[in-house]
């Protein structure tokens, strides 16, 4: 069989199963999968993060701890979520270039900038905890032990996310390469 | 302006199912892609100048959308639940199974090739697919030479 043979069969396939209701539904935010599960884990994150420097001046003795450190957590924490905001808008509107190859240049640029915002985010406000819970404890040996667990967690969870957004990016560079040739 | 657009899709809505039968597998992922689009093509309308055909801009967005979805590869299944999960999940017609098989070939080429041959079956020309994509007319001869000859082994 030839490819030509199947341009009939490609023009009848599909259906027309969709109302214009349905339709209408899936141009909204609430529509979309991705989109809602992304606004979820923001309000969550947000919610929790809003609770967190609401209380900790009370919970967490903020009030004894020294300002620079209160100042890093807050900074810290709204880049954070900040970072999350860049992630919806990304997968608000993915498409943008004259043509497809464009799109996907384009997409490429903005997932490294994402992806070094979003490691880096993550690692300051990771060591700003760290740090703000740290500052103020004497230390000896077994504390030492446990900061430096702590760290090294840090550092091995954020070296993962780097490499998820590498084979990302690798996966659109890949692409770009298949049509070019 | 949505009424229109809506309009539009409800029309041009194969195109759609079109492509998320070539991209995607499940009915599932089927689905998810099918809002996934709309909702790209919605948020792309306020741009869309009519010095293209809509659906050429339709499938420009499409294609695009179902390639910018960055799925990990999926843990290979069970053969049986596998084909259970393909064909099992909605009530098939024998057209829909012919479809199927179509769209089984054509997952078999990779994402940049499934692209290209989609917009030639479309009866799109060369020059029309190298601007949809933004490669050379030539070189649109070049690959769907190589598509043929990958598709007639799949095929046979």
């Amino acid at each position: 069989m030839e490819l030509d043979d199947l341009k009939g069969s490609w023009q009848q396939a599909g259906s027309s199963d969709k109302n214009n209701a349905e339709l209408r539904k899936m141009t909204k935010v609430s529509g979309h999968p991705k989109l809602k599960r992304i606004r979820a884990k923001l309000l969550i994150e947000t919610g929790l993060l809003t609770v967190f420097l609401l209380t900790y001046q009370d919970a967490f003795d903020g009030a004894e701890k020294p300002l620079w450190a209160n100042i890093v957590l807050i900074v810290f924490g709204l880049l954070f979520i900040l970072n999350d905001l860049a992630g919806y808008f990304l997968v608000m509107k993915r498409v943008k270039g004259a043509t497809i190859v464009d799109s996907l240049v384009g997409l490429i640029t903005i997932l490294k900038k994402l992806s070094v915002f979003s490691v880096v985010s993550s690692v300051l406000f990771g060591l700003s905890l760290i740090l703000f819970f740290s500052t103020g404890l004497v230390f000896d040996d077994n504390k030492y032990l446990i900061l430096a667990g702590m760290v090294v967690t840090l550092l091995a969870l954020s070296y993962g996310s780097y490499q998820r957004w590498k084979r990302q990016i690798r996966h659109f560079s890949e692409l770009i390469h298949e049509f070019s040739g | 302006m949505e009424e229109t657009f809506l309009e539009l899709i409800e029309e041009h809505q194969q195109i759609i199912h079109r492509v998320c039968g070539i991209y995607r597998d499940s009915p599932e992922d089927r689905e998810d892609l099918f809002q996934e689009v709309v909702f790209q093509l919605w948020k792309a309308y306020p741009a869309y100048e009519a010095r293209s055909k809509f659906t050429t801009w339709m499938y420009r967005i499409a294609l695009n959308t179902a390639m910018a979805v960055f799925r990990k590869k999926e843990v290979a299944m069970d053969l049986e639940e596998d084909m259970g999960r393909k064909y099992g999940a909605v009530g098939q017609t024998s057209v829909s199974e012919n479809e199927e098989r179509l769209y089984e070939s054509l997952r078999q080429l990779n994402d940049a090739e499934k692209a290209i041959v989609s917009l030639y079956l479309e009866d799109y020309s060369h020059r029309e697919i190298g601007e949809i994509i933004g490669i050379s007319e030539n070189y649109v001869g070049v690959r769907m030479n190589r598509i043929k000859q990958k598709l007639k082994r799949i095929l046979s």
